[in-house]
């Protein structure tokens, strides 16, 4: 769920010392370091590279500097979540505002008034309690929750969402 | 080098909505962007961490996003087996008719009836008759490791 294999480019620079014999493999090197881990709006968190696309084009040598520009295209593992997903995560932090819910490398914020109808905040505890008699239910840090993405801002750099487990099959994982 | 082109206001709020399977530019292309099932991001990031230098430590020293899905995965793969991985993503296209996108959420969230399946992903209403859903959801939950 909002993972993808996704075909991407990226250009990379070569420094004039490193063109020798094994320059591909720096230019790939290069290319791990410098998107791996790394997140985007447009293409959510990188991930893995999983495979570079080979032969590599010929580099463009940089006038000024007399560094070689590679063109890359590569496939790579990406999470990328859309509005609108159901997902699944686990409670990380719970607050009387609502909770913030971990998708992997995505932070949801759930608010309290989108928790699960039945459930309401138990100050003692620090955890959403079911109010129907007898059900175990409960929210609290490390509960597996469903969730619904209902908001995304996405920055160049950043992803923050909102999420909802007010409607039917919902809600902790049980 | 500037390799995220800047988006424009319009497309960063209207354009995206899973329930109705939009996308956006870079993710509704089928030959750029494949959608994948845990099972098998599982087999993707083990085969790294495979590759990595340091065996023990690698997940961490792969960073912390390779870190958070990599505890991620291992939580919510119900598959565990590269066997049942095959085997479910097998049984998945059988439904062409789906979207790839839909076929990865089944097989993720495993909902247990047809009428949850299709409340959790609304796309699938009026693609697939409940008798049909129902027949593929039991199939996969057969393969779940117990």
């Amino acid at each position: 769920m909002g993972f993808f294999l996704v075909d991407l480019k990226r250009t990379v620079t070569v420094a004039p010392r490193h063109l020798h014999a094994k320059i591909h493999d720096h230019a790939i090197h290069r290319l791990v370091t410098l998107v791996e881990g790394t997140t985007s709006g447009q293409y959510g968190y990188i991930i893995s590279v999983v495979e570079v696309r080979r032969p590599l084009p010929p580099a463009v040598i940089q006038p000024g500097t007399g560094a070689a520009l590679f063109a890359l295209r590569y496939r790579a593992l990406v999470f990328r979540p859309f509005v609108g997903e159901v997902l699944d995560g686990v409670v990380s932090t719970v607050t009387r505002h609502g909770v913030f819910v971990a998708v992997g490398p995505l932070r949801v914020f759930v608010s309290a008034k989108n928790v699960p109808g039945d459930m309401e905040y138990d100050e003692s505890e620090q955890c959403y309690v079911s109010a129907v008699q007898g059900s175990e239910d409960r929210l609290e840090v490390n509960t597996p929750v469903r969730l619904r993405l209902v908001g995304m801002r996405r920055d160049a750099t950043e992803l923050a969402a909102v999420g909802t487990m007010h409607t039917d099959y919902l809600g902790s994982l049980g | 080098m500037d390799w995220i082109p800047p988006l424009s206001e319009a497309q960063v709020n209207t354009e995206e909505n899973a329930e109705q399977l939009q996308f956006g530019p870079v993710f509704s292309d089928a030959s750029v962007a494949e959608p994948l099932l845990i099972c098998e991001v599982a087999q993707v990031l083990k085969q790294k961490r495979a590759e990595g230098p340091a065996e023990a430590t690698a997940a961490a020293a792969l960073g912390p996003v390779f870190a958070q899905a990599t505890e991620y995965v291992e939580r919510f793969d119900a598959f565990k087996t590269p066997e049942a991985a095959k085997a479910v993503r097998a049984r998945l296209e059988r439904h062409s008719e789906l979207h790839a996108f839909e076929r990865a959420q089944l097989a993720n969230l495993l909902p247990e009836t047809a009428a949850e399946a299709k409340t959790v992903i609304p796309s699938l209403k009026g693609k697939i008759d409940d008798d049909a859903l129902n027949v593929l959801l039991s199939d996969l939950a057969a393969l779940v490791e117990s």
